[in-house]
């Protein structure tokens, strides 16, 4: 260090009164300053009373003897909060996830419900390709409504509406009994430009939805339920006329 | 429960010590008690991490920095100035020195008010380290890991503090 003067000894000093361990060659420099500078040594005496003055008379604070208690107390207070928090947390997690479950039961419920549905499409327009492959589209031919509303009514529990729509531009082929699902049902036959369209009517469930469009493998198909009928219209024919033999029949 | 127990063991024996920094630093009781607590929660959350075997600088690390954050909330960054000086030009100093007989400077560093008040009127940079040093008795290795300062900086805060205590003390008027 440089040469011991007043400034430095002044900063050695604290530690010589504190008695901090010093460098034995800084110590020995301290010494030769203070022996030599007598401004010096009135400082070390100063500065050893107001350490004295200091040390006896300030006053020191101690905590108040309850605080270690208040410490915990809020501690634990505070750990407890924490607890109902982090419960609170879990709690909404836990809802969370069993709205998820319950949505993705719905969903997967819906999906099943639909995708059974989707099945019978499939069922019908199987059917309906089935009458045109076989030539087997009607049992009975005829363009008589209530000859064929007879016919249905003597073979099945119960018998659909039958209608001809021949001035629309649908005239009616005939009918048919058809089994899908286990179940035997009536099959309206129309011709339009052409193209036979197979209506194929059953009692109403709650899964049938008010409409639905279908499209497989080149037939189209719609769906819809009109009081306690569920109507099932599969032709090789746009949607749109599907709609509005739909439409003549509402 | 293990954790009051290390509480226990850690850090209550230093409450004083940390009551006692927290009060001059703040210069109020309901102040120090709020921040000591405030402290010992924090230390009671920091205490699995606790690996030092200075509880007691550890602690008080802790409530310094809490006592500064009150300060600053409180009286904005001014009030912890480093680098007040001690107010005195040359003439105040020959003045004082004039002034400063042995029995003077004897009587007036056994007043406890005067002491007191003088102290409590330093620049807490200064005010702490004295309080660190000579009531609390720490070496200036513990009040550097407390402050956060090389060990020559608790050293020459020291001589500063002190000069100021020495000449605001010769400085305030005297009564008897």
């Amino acid at each position: 260090m440089d040469d011991m003067n007043c400034r430095a000894c002044l900063y050695w000093l604290q530690a010589y009164i504190d008695s901090e361990a010093l460098d034995a060659e800084i110590e020995a420099k301290l010494h030769a300053h203070l022996d030599g500078c007598p401004k010096c040594r009135e400082r070390l005496a100063a500065l050893e009373l107001l350490r004295q003055g200091v040390r006896e008379r300030l006053p020191y604070h101690p905590a108040p003897s309850d605080m270690s208690r208040q410490v915990l107390a809020r501690a634990e207070a505070e750990e407890r909060t924490a607890q109902a928090q982090r419960a609170e947390r879990r709690a909404s997690w836990a809802r969370l996830a069993l709205a998820a479950v319950v949505l993705a039961i719905v969903a997967i419920l819906y999906f099943a419900a639909s995708s059974s549905r989707d099945g019978l499409a499939e069922d019908f327009v199987a059917r309906h390709e089935h009458s045109l492959l076989e030539d087997h589209l009607t049992d009975l031919a005829t363009s008589d409504p209530a000859m064929l509303a007879a016919w249905f009514a003597a073979r099945l529990d119960r018998a659909p509406p039958v209608a001809d729509f021949d001035r629309a531009g649908y005239r009616l082929l005939g009918g048919r009994l058809d089994f899908i699902e286990h179940r035997t049902i009536a099959a309206l036959v129309y011709g339009h430009q052409g193209h036979p369209i197979n209506v194929f009517v059953m009692p109403a469930t709650k899964a049938d939805r008010p409409l639905r469009r279908v499209t497989r493998g080149g037939a189209n198909l719609i769906a819809w339920r009109q009081g306690q009928w569920a109507y099932w219209a599969v032709a090789d024919l746009d949607t749109k006329d599907l709609q509005a033999l739909r439409q003549l029949i509402e | 429960m293990n954790e009051t127990l290390r509480f226990e063991e850690l850090i209550v024996p230093h409450l004083d010590a940390a009551y006692n920094l927290a009060r001059w630093l703040t210069r109020n009781d309901a102040t120090a008690q709020e921040v000591v607590q405030e402290s010992c929660l924090r230390a009671l959350k920091a205490l699995p991490r606790f690996r030092g075997d200075d509880a007691r600088a550890w602690l008080l690390t802790i409530v310094r920095n809490q006592s500064y954050s009150w300060l600053k909330k409180t009286a904005g960054p001014r009030l912890v100035d480093i680098d007040d000086e001690t107010g005195l030009d040359d003439d105040d100093q020959a003045r004082l020195s004039h002034k400063e007989t042995p029995e003077t400077w004897l009587s007036r560093t056994q007043d406890r008010m005067l002491l007191t008040q003088t102290l409590d009127a330093l620049p807490a940079t200064y005010r702490e380290v004295i309080v660190l040093k000579d009531l609390e008795d720490m070496s200036y290795k513990e009040i550097a890991q407390v402050i956060g300062t090389p060990l020559g900086t608790v050293m020459s805060r020291l001589a500063r503090g002190r000069e100021m205590l020495r000449t605001r003390l010769l400085a305030s008027e005297w009564t008897t």
